[in-house]
């Protein structure tokens, strides 16, 4: 399919989304839409696929116009999108699933023969072994995205947008992906790919535009120009930076055989040490413990077995102002959204506060806070749904490390976040490890890792590989461990 | 408080007839739920089938025509819910409580100049050439036999076709049935004004089949118990009819004690249709049911 | 997750618009109210039309039987003690986000077990048996509301469900008390307890039906609010409803909260089905308090987070349900329409608030 984008702009109040934006696809192309977070990105492809309606701008499908006032009409037209947030059904198996966005159906589902096979061949072809009549919920996450790509392929799109698909895959999953887009390729099949990773683009893409600030950039065929197209990205050249380790010698945490189970995560025996002002990384692929880990150490959740020490005595329930703990999604986990900023700030010591409250003391105090994080706009009375995200985040993390904890959990702290507002929580982050705390930072960003931490650990299926300090170790391994490759 | 003698009928039978009205409610809520939408105004959708239902049959000497009008009664009054639930994205809580009060209300008003009249109801299948021999259905009237009908339609419905696998990809995500096209709130909506029909139906089965007279909030709270029976039934419409044939065992029971030995303690019987239908509800939570509830629902029951 | 009860923004002190400008504000609470009013009075009317009845006239007659004379403002008051009660037995529990609808069940059970109490002790002097009796209400009430928590803090059973089944339960055990081993041998043709002795009256006022409850009532809701504005307590519970994860790591339970919102608020409506039986009849019989606890609900989800609010609305609300008689004589209507009529303003203010929050998305 060709498809031609023309002046297509869009904006979301102040924010100007997507500025004037040309873009054209060829058939059986694999274009790459790069950018960082809140480059517009995503915008244009919901655009693209009829989710959002554009300010400005034709969209022209092999030489017709067309105005998409839905994804029902993009699917009719042969777009199909997966999407980086699955639209899977998680009770629901995956022919089901299948059949829910199947575009012509019997209504009898029994009388539904043809079609069945053929998505049963479908989701054979894409995802072999795969047990098509259990719920997509019991799926490992790479599987997911295959039934989501059967979805679309079982209404044969001829324009395919996968967005972030490599956010939630390890590299053999990623490999597995690649070759099913390159089989798309030789059907005829043209391909958007959005991502921010340029690992991606240099392993599958034929061309590749670079978006910032809702702008096109850079368009080029030559995808492994790397300083190039970060330059485009970035607007500017990446900056490395040495790091000063802070470990001290005498252990601060200590966690022996710690199993958990929550839902469909679980962690098995899990033993490690931590030392004072020391910063372990625990690297992996989200769901495979990472949250269930920071909620049992920040005392959130009991664990079944084994025994988790902080400075010498055991840690059960409320910690009492020692640990500082930023979980994976600041505004659903971290805060209280119709609070004011002051009580959500203020929040884990409430029990401890004096009976008669002092609204203008608690104030005074808040604003300080507040001024000393940088947090905008700096009122205390304001509900605390009312600040965006990367605000929401600095109160987040004004509150759990803005005093001197003894433990600090972070998981996934700079997820979403764009490069000043990352930079900002590792400079906390490393102040507490300045300051003697222990420092466990869970996140799939290696780089990030290998930057910041002291020593690395993988987290896979619930097991803890034993840490290694970070210069003896290597990107691939890495990656070998995060998808389960023996030692 | 029925139109045939308890004890004459056989436990069985008075069983089967004391079900049906709540089966059909049953039927009505477990579409709203799976939908992902809770309906208490089920109980004044069922007074004012009850009330509409008499009424009319009183006028037409017609059964069946009240059976629909009934029907058609809890469609009109499901209609609020659905538009103060979808539209004006009211808490369903509330939304289904005001419903009820307004239900209770006008069905009090419509049945104000019906109480003491009476009306000819169904007529038992026995009455008929083809019933007279059979056992069982000889005793019970046509709505029983259509409330098990209905059991078997919807679940046919919700597990075989395309609209039932519609529906309850509604109930389960409305994000992704969306993202699949579906236009979510209008399905919701159907579901709701169906329930509003079939619960209407059960409260006309109430006024005009098995108690055969009306009396100001005559369901007594089977409506509410219908809600609570849906997480009992797990959602599932072909266990409603064993979760309505357990209400209507412990009623056909107390009815029967209380005819054999009548004293005080007959109305301690009284309570014991609510505790079986809270026993249940309990054992069902306590097994961990709500992981089964069609998620979105999930979200409106446990905060 | 927001209770129904709280729906809308806490009250900030945001400073950008004028005070003028923010009460006029689509979204305003005063906007809301104005629209809840029209709808409602909409509503009414459409409904007195289909009944054939004047709409004005209604209208009219609905004030004269609730404000419009020294004994309709008697009545109204009368009806408001158990309302207030039951509306405050509700808003407790919605602090924490719980949708309890068992005041109506919770009154009445308070009344049984202030009933056995006044049995028990029978002719005592008043200074003992008011008390007593008003505490074994309230302790009545507190352990139905303790259970309907719970079920839902053990064994998660949907507490809106959960009390509207048990509300079933008590007005039925009254009716088996009252036939059977409490009824008085002397009361012939409807079953009722022994006439109270004196030391169990509440005393009346000014020649009306006027007691010392609604007094009570006034008492405990402005002390409620002061507790949970102005203290620890309040801050905990809102921290329980909206941060679950952080209020756990504060080391609060909720299952805790659950329990001893449940039971003060279930004591609440208990000391007014007590006070109820005292003043009514002054001994127990079947109907106690019908209505009281969903007119409750009613005032509770109207009057939102602010409790000092709680006090006009129940004047409002009880009017409706005084009114009902002078509906019957003036207009032939049965006082079942007051159920319509409280219908109804819930669903003007439902969409009243819909349509304001639907303002706000859109802007």
């Amino acid at each position: 399919m060709n498809v031609t984008l023309r002046g297509v702009s869009k904006r979301f109040g102040e924010t100007t989304a997507c500025d004037s934006i040309d873009l054209a696809l060829d058939t059986g192309e694999i274009l790459a839409l790069l950018g960082e977070n809140g480059a517009g990105k995503s915008t244009l492809m919901k655009i693209l696929y009829g989710v959002e309606r554009p300010d400005a701008g034709t969209l022209t499908l092999d030489g017709r116009t067309v105005g998409l006032r839905s994804p029902r009409d993009a699917q009719a037209l042969g777009i199909g999108m997966v999407f980086q947030d699955f639209s899977l059904v998680p009770a629901l198996s995956a022919l089901e699933n299948v059949f829910l966005a199947a575009r012509s159906l019997p209504w009898l589902l029994d009388r539904a023969r043809n079609a069945r096979r053929r998505a049963l061949e479908l989701l054979a072809e894409l995802c072999p072994g795969l047990d098509a009549a259990r719920p997509v919920a019991t799926l490992g996450v790479a599987e997911q995205q295959l039934v989501e790509l059967a979805k679309v392929l079982f209404n044969d799109a001829r324009l395919v947008i996968l967005d972030e698909p490599t956010a939630v895959l390890a590299e053999p999953e990623t490999e597995r992906l690649w070759q099913r887009v390159r089989t798309l390729k030789a059907q005829g099949r043209s391909v958007v790919l959005v991502t921010h990773k340029l690992a991606d683009v240099e392993a599958i893409a034929d061309r590749v535009v670079v978006m910032r600030a809702g702008k096109l950039v850079k368009e080029t065929r030559d995808v492994r120009d790397r300083r190039a197209i970060v330059a485009a990205m970035l607007g500017t050249e990446l900056a490395m930076s040495e790091r000063r380790s802070h470990a001290q010698s005498e252990t601060s945490l200590r966690v022996r055989a710690l199993s958990a189970r929550e839902g469909s995560q679980e962690l098995r025996e899990l033993t490690f040490e931590v030392a004072r002002g020391e910063v372990l990384g625990i690297a992996g692929v989200a769901g495979n413990g990472q949250e269930l880990l920071g909620r049992v150490l920040a005392a959130v959740v009991a664990p079944q077995r084994g025994s988790i020490e902080l400075g010498g005595t055991p840690l059960r329930g409320p910690a009492d102002g020692r640990i500082g703990y930023l979980p994976e999604h600041p505004r659903k986990l971290g805060t209280a959204a119709p609070l004011t900023a002051t009580a959500n700030l203020l929040a884990l010591e409430v029990h401890r506060s004096q009976f008669w409250s002092s609204q203008q003391r608690s104030r005074a105090r808040a604003l300080e806070t507040m001024q000393r994080f940088d947090v905008r706009p700096c009122e205390p009375d304001r509900p605390a749904r009312t600040f965006s995200g990367g605000n929401l985040q600095k109160l987040v993390v004004a509150r759990e490390l803005g005093c001197a904890r003894e433990l600090v959990i972070a998981c996934f702290p700079t997820m979403g976040l764009d490069v000043q507002a990352s930079a900002r929580v590792v400079t906390e982050l490393e102040r507490q490890a300045e300051r003697g705390a222990a420092v466990i930072w869970i996140s799939e960003d290696l780089e990030a890792l290998l930057a910041h931490a002291d020593r690395i650990a993988v987290l896979y299926r619930g097991e803890l590989r034993e840490p290694r300090p970070v210069e003896a170790v290597s990107k691939v391994e890495l990656g070998a461990w995060m998808t389960g490759a023996a030692a | 408080m029925t139109s045939f003698d308890v004890v004459e009928a056989g436990l069985a039978v008075a069983t089967a007839r004391a079900a049906t009205p709540l089966l059909w409610a049953l039927l009505g809520e477990t579409l709203g739920q799976r939908a992902g939408v809770v309906n208490l105004g089920t109980e004044g959708q069922m007074l004012i089938g009850a009330a509409t239902a008499f009424g009319v049959t009183s006028a037409s000497g017609s059964p069946w025509l009240g059976f629909v009008a009934g029907a058609f009664a809890g469609v009109t009054l499901s209609s609020l819910h659905a538009a103060m639930c979808l539209r004006f994205r009211a808490n369903q809580f509330a939304s289904g409580l005001a419903v009820w009060m307004i239900g209770f209300g006008l069905s009090s008003y419509l049945g104000d100049k019906l109480v003491g009249e009476s009306i000819t109801g169904f007529r038992e299948l026995g009455a008929t050439r083809f019933g007279a021999r059979l056992p069982f259905i000889a005793h019970v009237t046509p709505t029983t036999l259509l409330g098990f009908a209905a059991t078997l339609g919807l679940g046919l419905f919700l597990y075989r076709t395309r609209s039932g696998l519609t529906l309850r990809a509604v109930g389960e995500s409305r994000a992704a049935a969306r993202a699949a096209g579906v236009r979510v709130d209008l399905v919701q909506a159907l579901a709701l004004l169906a329930g509003g029909a079939l619960s209407g139906a059960g409260g006309a089965v109430l006024s005009i089949d098995y108690a055969q007279t009306w009396a100001e909030g005559m369901t007594q709270g089977r409506g509410l118990v219908a809600v609570g029976l849906v997480i009992v039934a797990r959602w599932n419409p072909y266990l409603a009819l064993p979760a309505a044939l357990l209400f209507g065992g412990a009623e056909a029971l107390v009815l029967r004690l209380q005819s054999a030995g009548s004293d005080s303690s007959a109305h301690l019987l009284h309570m014991l249709p609510y505790l079986t239908a809270l026993f249940v509800l309990v054992v069902s939570c306590l097994r961990k049911t709500h992981t089964t509830a069609p998620a979105e629902l999930r979200t409106v029951l446990e905060r | 997750m927001k209770s129904v009860l709280a729906l809308g923004a806490a009250p900030s002190a945001v400073g950008e618009l004028g005070a003028w400008r923010r009460l006029t504000a689509p979204n305003s609470a005063l906007m809301t109210l104005l629209k809840t009013i029209l709808l409602f009075g909409a509503a009414s009317a459409l409904l007195f039309a289909c009944l054939k009845r004047s709409p004005w006239l209604a209208f009219q007659t609905l004030w004269q039987g609730s404000f419009g004379s020294g004994f309709a403002l008697s009545e109204t008051l009368v009806k408001a003690g158990p309302v207030l009660f039951c509306a405050l037995a509700t808003s407790l529990p919605a602090r924490l986000g719980l949708v309890s609808v068992g005041a109506e069940g919770q009154l009445v059970a308070g009344s049984i077990t202030g009933t056995a109490a006044v049995l028990a002790l029978g002719d005592v002097r008043k200074v003992v048996l008011l008390p007593v009796m008003l505490l074994a209400g309230a302790l009545g009430g507190a352990a139905y509301g303790a259970l309907a928590g719970a079920l839902r803090a053990r064994l998660r059973v949907n507490e809106t469900i959960g009390t509207l089944l048990l509300n079933y339960l008590p007005p039925l055990l009254v009716v088996y008390l009252v036939y059977g081993p409490w009824k008085d041998p002397n009361s012939l043709g409807w079953p009722a307890t022994i006439s109270f002795p004196d030391g169990a009256r509440f005393a009346s006022y000014f020649g009306t039906r006027v007691h010392a409850g609604i007094a009570l009532g006034v008492v405990v809701t402005l002390t409620a609010h002061v507790l949970l504005v102005r203290t620890r307590w309040g801050s905990e519970l809102a921290l329980l409803r909206e941060g679950p994860l952080l209020a756990r790591r504060a080391g609060l339970s909720f299952e805790r909260a659950v329990l001893w919102v449940m039971a003060l608020g279930g004591a609440i409506a208990g000391v007014a089905g007590m006070i109820e039986t005292s003043v009514l009849e002054s001994r127990l019989q079947a109907g106690i308090g019908t209505g009281a606890g969903y007119a409750g609900f009613l005032v509770a989800f109207l009057a939102r987070r602010d409790l000092r609010l709680v006090l006009p609305v129940t004047l409002v609300v009880a009017g409706l349900g005084a009114a009902g008689d002078n509906l019957q004589l003036n207009l032939e209507l049965p006082s079942s329409i007051t159920h319509v009529l409280e219908g109804l303003l819930f669903a003007a203010t439902l969409v009243a608030r819909g349509s304001t929050t639907k303002q706000e998305e859109a802007s």
